[in-house]
C-alpha cells in the first residue's frame, strides 16, 4: 500500500513508470506463490500430505513461514484466497457459533 | 438418561472421523478506515454486495470493486476496525431474518430490534437487494388504497402496487399524510412498513407512540436508520424495508410501504460514494443517484395470481428546498414514481390542511383503481375545482360578477374547504362520499363558509349514529345509482341546517 500512496505523491514521471512495473511484477509474483504458514516447521512428508489434500498446490512455488500462534496445523494462502486448517481458526469458529446460540 | 461412558464413546468416535473439510476463503487487509467507510486490499474473487468480516467480527457490505480491493461499508461500529487488520468475504450477501412476528415491532436496518422486545429469529431470510419482479409477473394496478384523506381518494387516488410521491418543503405534513394512510389500514387487509431514514429518533418515537395509540402498530413494521446511525445503515435501510414488504408480499399479501424520506437516503449515498472517491456530479452526487432510487421504486409492484397475487404500494417521501420541485432529487423521483402529491407551504399556511396542491398533484395509474362510487362523485369536484382556480382570481370584484360566476366561486370555496381534514382523523369510503357527494351537489351552496365545518360533524355523527345502514350500504355496493342517491339525498336533508 506505501507503494499505491506513492503515487499520489509528486513524483518524477520515470520513477513513477519504474515503480508501476514493479509493483505489478510483485503482485503477479505473489499471486503465482504460494504462503504456508505452520505452527510447526514442515519437513517433505508434511508437504506431501499436503499436496495429497489438495492436488492443486503441486509445482507451485511455496513458502514457509513459522507462526506459533496457530497452535498446531497451518494456513495456505495464495493470492487473496486463503485455506485455514489451523488450530486456532477452528477454536476462533467454535468460539463465533458458541456465540450466535448464545444470543 | 444416558451414562457418562455412553456420552465418552459418542465423543471418542466422534474424534476418530476426522470431518476437517477444506474450504478456501477470500481474505483482505485493511488499508483504509474512513467515516463508516473501509478499503480493503486483496479479496480478488469477492463480489458485487457479498458481506465482509472483520477480526472484531463487525460485519461489512461491498460496495465498491476497484483493481487493488474493494470498498465496504461498515454494518455497525466502524471504530475498533485497524487499519492491517484481516477480512473475510463470507461468500454470501446481506439477507434478514423474516417472520411474521416482525408485525409490531422497531427494528433496525440490519433487522436487531430497538424496541424493547425479543430479537428476531427464523430460518426463512431474504436478501436486501433483489433485483425487482419483471413484467411477466405483474398485473395492471385495479385495487385501491383507502387513504382515508378526502382530497387524495377522491382526486389523486392511489392504487394497491403504485409509487406515489409525497413531496414539499419541511413542515407541510408529508409524514402526516403516510401515518394517516398507515392508520385507515386497519381493516383493509394490508401490511404497512414504515422506513425512517436519517429522522430524528425523538420523532420515530413520537410516530410509533401515534401508532400505537390507533393500534395500528398491530399490522405495522417500524425500520429505522435514525440521524445518528452511520450513513451505512441509512444507505441500506429503504432496502432492507423493501425486502420485509417483499416477504410479505410473497405470503400473498398487501404491502403499503413509506420510505421517510428519500432525500436524507440520497444524501447518505452521496457521502459514502464522496468517501469512496467516485466522480462527483450535479450538486455532488455520484452519477448513479437515479439507479439509487430507480432500483428501490421498481421493487413496488402488483403481482399477478401466478405469481402469489401480493403486492407493494410505496409512498415515498421527498423534501424540497423553497417549494423548488425542479431540483436534482425531486425531479429524479417524480419522474421514477406513478404520479406525485405536492405539499405547499402557502396552503398550509392559510390554513388549507392537508395543504394539498391540487393543480400540480397526479396519479398516472390510480384512476383504474379508484371505487367505482368515488369515481362517480369525484367527477363533478374535479370540474368543480378547475372552474374554481380559473375564476379565483376575479373574486376580488365580487360585486361586478355575474350570477353564475358568483355560483362558481360560492361551489369552489366550499368545495375547498369540504376537502380540508384534521390529522389522524381518516375518513372511511362512505364518509367521503357522502361528504363530498352532498358539497358536489348543491346541499351547502346557501351555509355560510364558517359553519361548513360544524355541518361536516353534524352530518359525520349523524351517520355513525343513526344512519349505520346507509354507511354500510356505500360500502358495501360502490355504485352510486338513483336509488342510493336517493337515500343520502334524504339523510342530507334532514341535517337541516342549509
Amino acid at each position: 500500500m506505501s507503494l499505491i500512496n506513492a503515487f499520489e505523491m509528486k513524483i518524477d514521471l520515470r520513477i513513477k513508470e519504474d515503480l508501476k512495473k514493479f509493483l505489478t511484477e510483485e503482485r503477479t509474483r505473489s499471486k503465482s506463490t504460494v504462503q504456508i504458514r505452520s505452527a510447526h516447521p514442515l519437513d517433505q512428508l508434511d508437504i506431501n500430505l499436503l499436496y495429497k489434500a489438495i492436488p492443486r498446490l503441486k509445482g507451485i512455488a511455496y513458502r514457509v513461514i513459522i507462526d506459533p500462534s496457530l497452535i498446531a496445523g497451518l494456513i495456505v494462502q495464495q493470492g487473496s484466497q486463503i485455506i485455514d486448517l489451523s488450530l486456532s481458526g477452528q477454536l476462533k469458529n467454535l468460539r463465533a457459533s458458541i456465540y450466535e446460540i448464545d444470543r | 438418561m444416558k451414562s457418562i461412558d455412553e456420552y465418552l464413546k459418542t465423543i471418542k468416535n466422534e474424534l476418530k472421523t476426522t470431518k476437517m473439510q477444506i474450504l478456501s476463503q477470500e481474505e483482505g487487509v485493511v488499508t483504509e478506515v474512513k467515516d463508516g467507510v473501509v478499503v480493503i486490499e486483496g479479496l480478488d474473487k469477492a463480489a458485487y454486495g457479498e458481506l465482509v468480516e472483520f477480526e472484531s467480527e463487525v460485519k461489512g457490505y461491498i460496495i465498491d470493486l476497484t483493481e487493488e480491493g474493494v470498498g465496504v461499508i461498515v454494518l455497525g461500529d466502524y471504530l475498533p476496525i485497524q487499519v492491517g487488520e484481516k477480512a473475510k468475504a463470507l461468500g454470501r450477501s446481506l439477507s434478514l431474518p423474516m417472520t411474521e412476528e416482525l408485525l409490531g415491532r422497531v427494528i433496525d436496518p440490519l433487522g436487531s430490534p430497538i424496541d424493547d422486545g425479543s430479537k428476531i429469529k427464523s430460518e426463512i431470510f431474504f436478501p436486501v437487494e433483489k433485483i425487482a419482479p419483471g413484467v411477466v409477473a405483474r398485473e395492471a394496478v385495479l385495487q385501491p388504497v383507502q387513504t382515508g384523506i378526502k382530497a387524495i381518494d377522491s382526486l389523486i387516488p392511489i392504487g394497491r402496487g403504485q409509487r406515489e410521491l409525497i413531496i414539499g418543503d419541511r413542515g407541510t405534513g408529508k409524514t402526516t399524510i403516510a401515518i394517516d394512510t398507515i392508520l385507515n389500514q386497519k381493516n383493509e387487509n394490508m401490511i404497512c412498513i414504515y422506513c425512517a431514514i436519517g429522522q430524528k429518533n425523538s420523532k420515530v418515537a413520537a410516530t410509533v407512540e401515534l401508532l400505537k395509540k390507533y393500534q395500528a402498530m398491530d399490522y405495522t413494521v417500524v425500520v429505522s436508520a435514525s440521524a445518528s446511525d452511520s450513513a451505512a445503515l441509512q444507505y441500506v435501510a429503504p432496502y432492507c424495508a423493501c425486502a420485509i414488504a417483499e416477504y410479505f408480499m410473497s405470503l400473498g399479501r398487501d404491502v403499503l410501504i413509506v420510505y421517510d424520506d428519500l432525500t436524507k437516503h440520497a444524501w447518505a449515498y452521496r457521502q459514502i460514494s464522496l468517501i469512496l472517491r467516485r466522480p462527483a456530479g450535479r450538486e455532488a452526487y455520484p452519477g448513479d443517484v437515479f439507479y439509487l432510487h430507480s432500483r428501490l421504486l421498481e421493487r413496488a409492484c402488483r403481482l399477478n395470481e401466478k405469481n402469489g397475487g401480493g403486492s407493494i404500494t410505496a409512498l415515498p417521501i421527498i423534501e424540497t428546498l423553497e417549494g423548488d420541485v425542479s431540483s436534482y432529487i425531486p425531479t429524479n423521483v417524480i419522474s421514477i414514481t406513478d404520479g406525485q402529491i405536492v405539499l405547499d407551504t402557502d396552503l398550509f399556511n392559510s390554513g388549507i390542511r392537508p395543504a394539498i396542491n391540487v393543480g400540480l398533484s397526479v396519479s398516472r395509474v390510480g384512476g383504474n383503481a379508484q371505487t367505482k362510487i368515488m369515481k362517480q362523485v369525484a367527477g363533478q369536484l374535479k370540474l368543480d375545482l378547475a372552474q374554481y382556480r380559473d375564476m379565483a382570481a376575479f373574486s376580488q370584484f365580487e360585486s361586478e360578477l355575474d350570477e353564475e360566476t358568483k355560483k362558481l366561486l360560492n361551489r369552489g370555496a366550499k368545495i375547498t374547504q369540504i376537502l380540508k381534514q384534521k390529522k389522524n382523523r381518516p375518513y372511511g369510503l362512505a364518509e367521503e362520499v357522502l361528504v363530498i357527494w352532498a358539497a358536489t351537489k348543491g346541499y351547502i351552496d346557501g351555509l355560510p363558509l364558517q359553519q361548513v365545518d360544524e355541518w361536516e360533524e353534524k352530518l359525520l355523527e349523524d351517520l355513525a349514529t343513526r344512519k349505520k345502514k346507509l354507511l354500510e350500504k356505500v360500502n358495501s355496493r360502490k355504485v352510486l345509482d338513483a336509488e342510493l342517491e336517493k337515500e343520502m339525498e334524504a339523510a342530507v336533508k334532514e341535517l337541516d341546517m342549509v
